[in-house]
């Protein structure tokens, strides 16, 4: 509850699903999709980076797709689908890129990772079989400051080796 | 009970476990499943009740004079909890160790647009930033100062007035004769070099979070490489004894330097939770993290070399930095610069002049390199220029200067091992049979040089690690240790180590870093000492939860201590071959029976010597050993754009033994990384002619991106150096000091010009094109 009496009666209601949970949330105008998962549902695997979308850290899936939540308001996201990286694996069998990423040491700071694992998923749905340039190519906005990014690219190609298998 | 079994019988260990299996292994990272599934808790996730956002007012002028705070207005916005200036703060100097110029929130001046002027608590993030509007300060403007040749001159605006110059720190320090030398010399080749100020751009913006309770105990959650040097001058700070303070884990995402002090967030953090009597959350945006958080320094260098007989027999060195606009590591940056050059070669003669300046910008400090990166480019950027003057294969002149096992440098570092010659073999049979044939394709190299851990980086005379094993009643282990996981793979390391040292399987470790009340006093992650000052303290950990153990088991089985070892997660006898007791089973005698506990702490500070106030004269080393690499790199340059492309990067590092190859590996690409966006695309943060910075989003400060990055092969030439845990030796920072030569280098092949400035980008390529034809 804000503590901020004006506030109180300009929030607007949102319903969606939120890693296959039917949820509703009360949203002020304004706030992003970012900010109603970490401040009001407590997913906070999801990243703030810059909040101008220039990093990709807080990438997420709305219907599949991949989205940056820092700049998609929660209002307007009625009906959608949303996943995060919670909603990946149940926490005792990783996703095929969450394994991937761990098995091959594309992991250091962690930082980007849940951004880089949604669209590395993201990526592997609209093209199973992507070559190396192709997945550097779709990668070219989530930014990385530790890795230089070969670990995370080997890990999608071995992803996509086991999605296929 | 007591237990005997057979030896042969059911207390056979599994197949494939026994004491050395982990160190050397490609084992994927113990802190990996909590970090692909988002479970690794950040600053921003720490989940306090009733906590309250915190945001910092910052001065728009680059130097000004605050003449009153009126804080008046912000207080009385519903939802405000607290608003604090310089007056409700002790006046604490920040800096580096106890070399503080900083006040946490300016008194009287504000020297550098960023600078921390007052600071808000309220409900949210919104009504903090609207507080901050209503703080009315009243400033006279000042002039000012950014470029840090002018900021030398005599007649030059002084930021602080109590020390009399912009001078921060001198260091004038020569071995051998270099006039001498020079004029002994063949050839005497001067050249000048200049690189920018990189941010580091950690993903994870700076930021603390503070609770200081009712019992007047203070808890922070910052990202730190030091948690106990942020919880020794936060003390100071907020006028807390130590044992009222605790720096909590809590996940580092990134770091690079840019996190090795306390600083004044975390102060200011503490000082809003005290007086809000609530717990604060103070994150910068990604604005306030390119024009607040501190940078690598940049930097003129400027050498000159004496040849003789082909050989590299003199050198002077002089280095002027720009600290920005309080000291922090300015002194040590500047001096561990000039002491790293006297290590790179073979020479007799040294002279090093180096200057770090404070001007109104912000605060330059630690960076991967640390002084390295600016002393490279220019260094290794001279050796081919000096082989092209003088018609040598830059290859083999390097060879034949190189550094050897054995040697002891001109400032008297001590090589222990140095596999430097093979490096440089390795890295150009790496690009051999791809060798670009065409026009305006080149090739370059370059050669790096690292510390291990340094004696005296706080101003002390130690360069300590702690840990602790306590062994549990399963003979499982849970490793305390005093450094940070700052994404390093410090912790896997850890627990590599630990479980060869002990013989118990890896997945029987568990590693906790990071918490000041946990770990004895530690002085953290920098200067590439991780995997050898903590490294050892866990090894010296488990010798004594190994000497706990044995003890027990002699007393247990009523056999003489002498006689027992372990093997295989067992105590066996080597003169009875029927008793073998498991660790479990000893760990729970000594639990049940004895009344007592298995746990053993190792405190690890290295045979090293304390440089002077120079940062010189350490002999025979201020750092335990040292990682030496050779960098070379393909580029094909198209003439009409100025644009380039690197075909392949070839690494080769000696690092003594690799305890995760893949570990390293992430390292090595990490630093070329750096080293990369540093020669090329990352423009530094640069101020306009009103000393405003000019960048403050990741679309005019570039980094490099996935689809950007050349193919990396890493060459580990290994060495065994007899002084680190399993001979192992510091692998970052290196590279990242000569990626920006290597690729000068391979322009300078490819089309004839030489690059002295950092980045390089298209247009100052065909500038210099330009200037070639005319």
């Amino acid at each position: 509850m804000s503590e901020r009496p004006e506030d109180r009666n300009e929030k607007i209601a949102v319903r969606f699903q939120v890693n296959g949970e039917p949820t509703e949330l009360l949203v002020s105008a304004n706030e992003t999709l970012l900010s109603a998962l970490r401040n009001q549902l407590g997913l906070t695997g999801t990243k703030y980076g810059c909040g101008t979308g220039d990093c990709c850290a807080c990438t997420v899936s709305v219907n599949g797709r991949a989205i940056l939540s820092c700049l998609s308001l929660a209002a307007e996201l009625e009906g959608e689908n949303v996943t995060t990286v919670e909603g990946l694996s149940d926490g005792s069998k990783l996703n095929p890129v969450q394994a991937s990423f761990a098995e091959l040491g594309a992991v250091q700071c962690g930082f980007c990772t849940p951004g880089m694992i949604m669209t590395i998923n993201a990526l592997l749905a609209e093209n199973p079989d992507p070559s190396e340039q192709e997945v550097r190519h779709y990668l070219r906005g989530n930014l990385c400051r530790c890795t230089g990014y070969v670990k995370i690219v080997d890990a999608a190609l071995a992803a996509a080796g086991t999605m296929e298998a | 009970m007591l237990k005997h079994h057979d030896a042969g019988a059911e207390m056979v260990p599994q197949e494939g476990v026994h004491e050395v299996d982990n160190v050397g292994a490609r084992l994927g990272r113990t802190d990996a499943w909590r970090k692909v599934t988002g479970q690794e808790q950040y600053m921003e996730d720490v989940p306090l009740v009733s906590q309250l956002w915190g945001k910092i007012l910052r001065s728009p002028h680059p130097h000004a004079r605050i003449r009153g705070i009126d804080v008046s207005r912000a207080e009385s916005l519903p939802g405000v909890k607290a608003v604090i200036t310089f007056r409700d703060i002790v006046p604490f100097k920040i800096g580096y160790s106890t070399h503080g110029d900083q006040f946490a929130l300016c008194h009287d001046r504000a020297r550098y647009v960023g600078d921390e002027v007052a600071a808000v608590a309220a409900v949210d993030e919104e009504t903090a930033e609207k507080a901050l509007s209503l703080i009315d300060v009243d400033y006279e403007v000042l002039p000012f100062v950014l470029d840090p040749i002018e900021a030398m001159k005599p007649d030059a605006i002084v930021l602080h007035k109590d020390k009399g110059t912009n001078i921060a720190a001198e260091n004038h320090t020569e071995f051998g004769d270099v006039e001498k030398g020079f004029a002994e010399a063949d050839h005497v080749f001067e050249d000048e070099f200049e690189t920018q100020r990189q941010c580091h751009v950690c993903m994870e913006v700076h930021g603390c979070v503070a609770n200081w309770g009712n019992d007047d105990s203070l808890s922070v959650w910052t990202s730190t490489q030091s948690p106990h040097i942020v919880k020794r001058f936060l003390a100071k700070a907020v006028d807390l004894p130590l044992s009222k303070v605790r720096v909590n884990r809590v996940g580092v995402g990134g770091a690079f330097g840019s996190r090795t002090d306390l600083f004044p967030h975390d102060v200011i953090a503490a000082y809003l939770s005290k007086k809000a009597r609530r717990p604060v959350k103070l994150l910068f945006s990604r604005q306030e993290e390119f024009y607040a958080s501190a940078t690598r320094h940049p930097a003129l260098v400027r050498i000159k070399t004496g040849i003789k007989d082909g050989m590299i027999t003199t050198r002077h060195v002089t280095a002027i930095l720009n600290g920005g606009a309080y000291t922090s590591q300015t002194g040590a940056v500047m001096g561990s610069l000039g002491w790293k050059a006297s290590n790179y070669y073979r020479i007799e003669n040294y002279r090093y002049d180096g200057y770090g300046v404070l001007t109104n910008t912000s605060v330059a400090t630690a960076y991967r390199g640390y002084g390295g990166p600016q002393l490279g480019f220019a260094l290794e950027s001279q050796i081919d220029m000096i082989a092209e003057r003088l018609e040598l294969d830059p290859v083999e002149f390097r060879l034949n200067n190189a550094n050897r096992q054995g040697d002891t440098s001109v400032s008297g570092s001590y090589f222990s091992s140095c596999e430097l010659t093979q490096c440089i073999e390795a890295a150009d049979r790496a690009l051999e049979g791809e060798k670009p044939a065409g026009r305006d394709q080149g090739r370059g190299m370059a050669i790096g040089f690292g510390e291990s851990g340094w004696r005296g980086a706080y101003y002390n005379n130690s360069d300590v690690s702690a840990a602790t094993i306590k062994m549990n009643m399963d003979g499982s282990i849970h490793t305390t240790v005093g450094g940070a996981e700052i994404g390093t793979g410090y912790d896997t390391t850890m627990a590599q180590i630990a479980a060869d040292a002990l013989g118990v399987p890896i997945d029987q470790v568990s590693v906790h870093s990071g918490d000041t009340n946990d770990a004895a006093y530690d002085l953290g992650l920098y200067a590439s000492r991780g995997a050898i000052t903590s490294g050892m303290a866990v090894k010296l950990a488990a010798d004594k939860t190994k000497g706990k153990l044995l003890d027990a088991a002699a007393k247990m089985l009523d056999t003489p201590r002498s006689e027992l070892s372990i093997e295989n997660r067992c105590i066996v006898s080597s003169a009875n071959p029927n008793i073998a007791i498991t660790m479990a089973e000893i760990a729970e005698h000594i639990y049940e029976e004895e009344g007592s506990a298995v746990f053993g702490t190792g405190i690890y500070d290295p045979q090293t010597h304390l440089a002077d106030e120079t940062g010189f004269h350490a002999s025979p080393g201020g750092s335990i050993t040292y990682p030496f690499c050779a960098v070379n790199l393909d580029v094909s340059v198209n003439r009409d754009t100025g644009e380039f492309k690197i075909g392949k990067i070839a690494v080769a590092v000696d690092c003594g033994k690799p305890i995760n190859p893949a570990i390293v590996e992430g390292q090595i690409e990490g630093d070329v990384f750096h080293g990369l966006g540093m020669a090329t695309v990352e423009p530094g943060l640069d101020y306009d002619d009103a000393g405003a910075p000019k960048y403050h989003h990741l679309v005019d400060y570039k980094l490099l991106t996935a689809a950007d990055m050349p193919q990396i092969e890493c060459i580990v030439a290994e060495s065994t150096d007899p002084t680190g845990p399993f001979g192992v030796k510091g692998v970052t920072q290196l590279i990242t000091s000569s990626v920006g030569a290597a690729l000068a280098n391979a322009l300078n092949d490819a089309i004839g010009v030489r690059m002295t400035s950092l980045p390089i980008t298209p247009e100052k390529i065909l500038q210099a094109l330009e200037r070639a034809q005319s």
